[in-house]
C-alpha cells in the first residue's frame, strides 16, 4: 500500500470535493433545466459528497495541525510545537488559507443541509445550482490558488505560530467562526432570490423559504461583530472595541445591508412590493461579503487583520465582479416582472418606515464604503497619500444611527397600509414625552454632550415604544380574557415569536447603543507612573502596585505587574496587566486586565517594560462607562434572534399569527 | 537567569525609555485620538504603543504644559506631517469628495424615495387597470341585457 502523507490527503481531499462540487453543479443545473429529477437528486446527493470531502480536507488539516506535520505548508508557515492544543485547534482560521478552507467547508454543509431539508419546489433546483457555483469557486481557490496542504520539500524543526495577536486570548476562536457562519448563511436567501429571478417566480416564495436561513445568517453575523469588538477590547490593549479599521468595516458594511433586507422583505410579504429592491439588497450583501475578503485579502488596504497579499485577492475581486454582473444582468432580463406598479395608501405606516430605513441603511453603508476605499482612490490617482479615520466615520454615522433609532421607535406602532388618526397622535404623544423625559433628565444629571444627549433621549423613547408595542397587544386579550395579565403576556410572548422575538433585538439594540454612547463619549484616558507600594488615584480608585510576577508557559513568556485596586479604603480587586511574547516572535504583545462592573470598566494595560530593578511601571489607565452593556446588548440580540427562530407548532402559526397579523 | 532573559526580552521588545516623563493626563489622549500614528495602520497616537507614538503623546503633553490648546497642536502636526497625519480629513480640497459624496448620495436616496413615493400614492388614485378581454365581455353582456328585456317588449 502507498504511504499518504497528510498534504497529499488533504490536496486529493479538496480536489476530490471539487470535482464533485463541478459534478454537482453541472447535473444540478442540466436537472433543473431539462426538469430531470433523477438529475436532480444525483446533484442533492452530490452535495452531501462534496459536504463529506471538504471534512476530510478540514480534519486532516487538524491532524496535521495537532501531530505537528511541518510537511504541510500551512502548519510549517502558521504552526508550532509549543502552542497549546486549542491555539492549534483555531490554528485553521488563523490565517489566509486555512480561512478559506474554513469559509468553504461552511459553505458545503449549509449546502448539504440545504439539498436535504429545503421543501421540493419550484426553487430548489436553481437554488441549489447557486449554492453550488459558490462552493466551486471557495473549493477551486483552495485546491488551486491558495492551497494549505502544499507539501514542503524541506520541513522545518518548528514553525513560526500564528500571528500573537491570535494566540494571546481563546476569544479568537469564536468571531471568525461567527462571521463565517452569517456570511454563508445569507448566502441561501441570495441563491434563492436568483433563482426566482431564473424561475420567474418573482413573488415572495423566494423569501419565506429562506426566512430562517436569513435571520440565522444576520444572527450570526451580529454576534460576530459584537463577538470581534470584545475580542479587540480584550486583546488590543486601547480599551476600546471598534476603530473603523477597514476589516471592521467590510464585516459591517454586509451587515448593514442585511439589517436593511429583513425589513425590507416583510414590505414584500405584506403589501407585494419592492421586488426588484430586495433582490438587489440579498445581491449586495452577499456581493460585499465577497469584495471585503478582496480588499483585506488583496494588501491594497493594511489593517491590524490583513493576513498579506497574494494571489487570492484578484480573484476574490473576479468572482465579485461576476456575481454583480450576473444578478445586475438577472434583474435586468426579468425588469418587467419585478419592477414595481406598487401603490402605497400613505406614508405613516410601517412600509412607508421601512422604505425611509432602508435609504438611511445604505446611505451608511455607502459612507462606510467611500471612507474606506478613498484613501485608496485618491493614492491610485494622484500618489498623494489621505487619511480617513475613525472621527470621520463617527461624524457621518452617528447623525445616521440616531434618524435609525428614531425610525425604530415609530415603525413598528404604525400599522401596514396607513396609520389611523387617533392612534398615532396617542403614541406620538407618549414617545415626544419619553423623549423629553429622558433628555431632560439625562440634561439634570450633568450630560452636556449633544450625542449621548440625544441617544439617551431616544433610548427613553424606545423602550417606551416597545412598552406601547406590548400593552397594545395584551390590552384587547386581557379585556377579552378572564386569565391574569402574567398568564396572557406568557402566551403572546409563546405564540408570537417572530414578533416578540424582534421586541427582544430591538431591545438588545437599545442596551447596546447606551453602551456605545456613554463608553465613547464619556472615556476617560491616562498614563500613570505607578512606583511601588505608593498608590496613584484615578478616577475614585486608588491604585496601587504591589508586585511584579512572571509566567513561562510553553511558548510564551509573560511579565505583569500585580496592581491593588482601592476604593474608599476598601480593597476591590487586584489586576495583574501583563505583556508577552510569543516563542521566537519579537513582537510583544500587552494583555490588559479588566475589572467589569455595571456601571463602567477599569481598564489597566501596561505601557513601559518592567526590568527586576525598576522601581516603577507606567500603565495606561482607561474608565470607560457602560461598557459592559454593550456585550450584554449583544447577547440580547442573539437571544432575540434565535427566540424568533424557535420552532412554534402549526397550529399557534396559523391561528395566533394570523390574529397578530391584524392588530 | 530567567529573570534577566526576560528583562532584557522585554525592555528589548517594547523600547520604552524610561526618562521620558511618565505621567500623561486624560486631554493627550483626546487629541491623540484625532492623530494618525504614523508608522502603523489604522491606529491613532492615542491607541497605537509604537515609540513614535509614544514620543508624539510626550510631545502633546508638553505642548499642553505651554499652555497651547487643541487646536494649536493639531496644527503643528499637520505642518509636519501634511494633512495625512489627521485622522479626520480635513474639510477643502480632495477631501471634500469624502465629507459631500455621503451627504449627496443620501439626499439623492430621500429624492429618489420622494419621488417613487409620490408615484406610488397616486397610483392608487387611477381606476384598476382592466383586462381588454374582460371588459369586451362585460360590454357585450350589458348589451345583451339591455337587448334582453326589449326583445320581449
Amino acid at each position: 500500500m502507498v504511504d499518504l502523507s497528510l498534504g497529499q490527503l488533504g490536496s486529493g481531499s479538496i480536489l476530490l470535493a471539487l470535482v464533485l462540487a463541478l459534478y454537482a453543479a453541472v447535473t444540478g443545473m442540466a436537472g433543473a433545466w431539462r426538469r430531470d429529477a433523477r438529475l436532480l437528486t444525483s446533484a442533492r446527493l452530490a452535495a452531501g459528497a462534496v459536504f463529506l470531502a471538504m471534512t476530510s480536507a478540514v480534519l486532516v488539516m487538524e491532524a496535521a495541525l495537532l501531530s505537528d506535520d511541518f510537511t504541510v505548508k500551512y502548519v510549517a508557515e502558521h504552526s508550532r510545537i509549543a502552542s497549546p492544543v486549542w491555539v492549534k485547534v483555531v490554528t485553521l482560521w488563523a490565517a489566509l488559507e486555512g480561512s478559506i478552507l474554513l469559509w468553504g467547508w461552511l459553505l458545503t454543509g449549509y449546502t448539504a443541509i440545504l439539498a436535504v431539508t429545503a421543501p421540493n419546489s419550484t426553487l430548489r433546483p436553481w437554488a441549489l445550482a447557486i449554492m453550488q457555483l459558490a462552493q466551486i469557486f471557495f473549493i477551486g481557490v483552495s485546491a488551486l490558488v491558495a492551497n494549505p496542504f502544499s507539501i514542503v520539500p524541506n520541513p522545518p524543526l518548528d514553525g513560526p505560530g500564528p500571528n500573537p495577536l491570535l494566540q494571546n486570548h481563546w476569544m479568537m476562536s469564536v468571531h471568525p467562526v461567527l462571521l463565517y457562519l452569517g456570511f454563508v448563511g445569507l448566502t441561501v436567501p441570495f441563491a434563492f432570490a436568483m433563482s426566482a429571478l431564473i424561475t420567474r417566480r418573482p413573488g415572495s416564495e423566494w423569501m419565506t423559504l429562506t426566512r430562517r436561513w436569513t435571520l440565522t445568517g444576520w444572527g450570526f453575523l451580529t454576534a460576530g461583530i459584537v463577538a470581534g469588538g470584545w475580542w479587540s477590547y480584550e486583546v488590543l490593549g486601547w480599551g476600546g472595541y471598534w476603530a473603523w479599521d477597514p476589516v471592521e468595516n467590510v464585516s459591517f458594511m454586509p451587515w448593514l445591508t442585511a439589517t436593511a433586507f429583513i425589513h425590507s422583505v416583510q414590505v414584500q410579504e405584506r403589501r407585494r412590493m419592492l421586488k426588484a429592491w430586495n433582490v438587489l439588497l440579498i445581491t449586495l450583501t452577499f456581493a460585499l461579503s465577497i469584495l471585503g475578503t478582496f480588499l483585506i485579502r488583496s494588501g491594497i488596504i493594511s489593517s491590524v487583520h490583513a493576513f498579506g497579499d497574494g494571489p487570492v485577492g484578484p480573484v476574490f475581486l473576479g468572482f465579485f465582479l461576476v456575481i454583480m454582473v450576473s444578478a445586475f444582468g438577472l434583474i435586468a432580463l426579468r425588469w418587467d416582472q419585478i419592477r414595481d406598479r406598487a401603490e402605497l395608501d400613505s406614508v405613516v405606516s410601517r412600509e412607508g418606515s421601512f422604505l425611509t430605513g432602508n435609504v438611511l441603511f445604505l446611505a451608511m453603508a455607502f459612507a462606510i464604503l467611500l471612507g474606506t476605499l478613498f484613501p485608496l482612490i485618491v493614492e491610485a490617482l494622484t500618489a498623494e497619500k489621505v487619511t480617513v479615520g475613525a472621527p470621520f466615520f463617527d461624524q457621518v454615522t452617528l447623525p445616521i444611527w440616531l434618524l435609525i433609532f428614531l425610525l425604530m421607535g415609530i415603525g413598528p406602532l404604525l400599522p401596514w397600509r396607513r396609520a389611523e388618526e387617533q392612534s398615532l397622535k396617542r403614541n406620538l404623544a407618549w414617545l415626544a414625552g419619553a423623549f423629553l423625559v429622558s433628555g431632560g433628565l439625562a440634561f439634570a444629571l450633568g450630560m452636556r454632550k449633544v450625542y449621548p444627549l440625544a441617544t439617551v433621549a431616544l433610548a427613553g423613547y424606545n423602550f417606551t415604544s416597545l412598552g406601547l408595542l406590548i400593552t397594545g397587544a395584551l390590552h384587547p386579550r386581557i379585556r377579552l380574557s378572564k386569565r391574569s395579565p402574567v398568564a396572557i403576556f406568557k402566551s403572546y410572548a409563546f405564540e408570537n415569536r417572530r414578533r416578540f422575538g424582534s421586541m427582544i433585538v430591538h431591545s438588545g439594540v437599545i442596551v447596546v447603543a447606551l453602551g456605545v454612547m456613554a463608553s465613547s463619549g464619556y472615556r476617560v484616558d491616562e498614563q500613570l507612573r505607578l512606583d511601588f507600594g505608593t498608590s496613584v488615584p484615578f478616577r475614585g480608585y486608588d491604585l496601587t502596585a504591589v508586585d511584579r510576577f512572571m509566567e513561562r508557559t510553553p511558548g510564551r513568556i509573560s511579565a505583569g505587574v500585580v496592581v491593588e485596586v482601592w476604593q474608599r479604603g476598601r480593597l476591590v480587586t487586584t489586576l495583574r496587566p501583563r505583556t508577552n511574547v510569543f516563542g521566537q516572535n519579537p513582537q510583544t504583545i500587552s494583555t490588559p486586565a479588566v475589572l467589569y462592573t455595571p456601571k463602567w470598566d477599569l481598564y489597566l494595560n501596561l505601557a513601559s517594560s518592567i526590568g527586576p530593578d525598576q522601581e516603577f511601571v507606567v500603565i495606561r489607565a482607561v474608565q470607560s462607562p457602560l461598557i459592559t452593556w454593550i456585550w450584554i446588548g449583544g447577547l440580547i440580540v442573539a437571544l432575540g434572534t434565535a427566540y424568533a427562530l424557535s420552532p412554534q407548532t402549526r397550529q399557534h402559526r396559523t391561528v395566533r399569527g394570523e390574529e397578530a397579523a391584524r392588530t | 537567569m530567567n529573570r534577566f532573559l526576560l528583562a532584557s526580552l522585554l525592555s528589548l521588545a517594547i523600547g520604552l525609555a524610561a526618562a521620558q516623563e511618565l505621567q500623561l493626563e486624560k486631554q493627550v489622549f483626546e487629541i491623540g485620538r484625532q492623530l494618525r500614528c504614523p508608522v502603523c495602520v489604522s491606529e491613532s497616537v492615542a491607541d497605537s504603543n509604537a515609540q513614535i507614538s509614544i514620543e508624539m503623546r510626550q510631545l502633546i503633553q508638553e505642548q499642553l504644559e505651554e499652555g497651547r490648546n487643541e487646536r494649536e497642536i493639531l496644527a503643528f502636526f499637520q505642518e509636519r506631517y501634511g494633512d495625512w497625519i489627521l485622522l479626520n480629513p480635513p474639510k477643502r480640497g480632495l477631501h471634500l469628495v469624502v465629507w459631500l459624496l455621503p451627504v449627496l448620495v443620501g439626499l439623492g436616496g430621500a429624492f429618489t424615495l420622494v419621488v417613487l413615493v409620490r408615484r406610488w400614492l397616486k397610483s392608487t388614485a387611477t381606476p384598476l387597470e382592466v383586462d381588454e378581454t374582460e371588459l369586451e365581455r362585460v360590454r357585450a353582456e350589458l348589451e345583451h341585457a339591455s337587448e334582453g328585456p326589449s326583445k320581449s317588449l
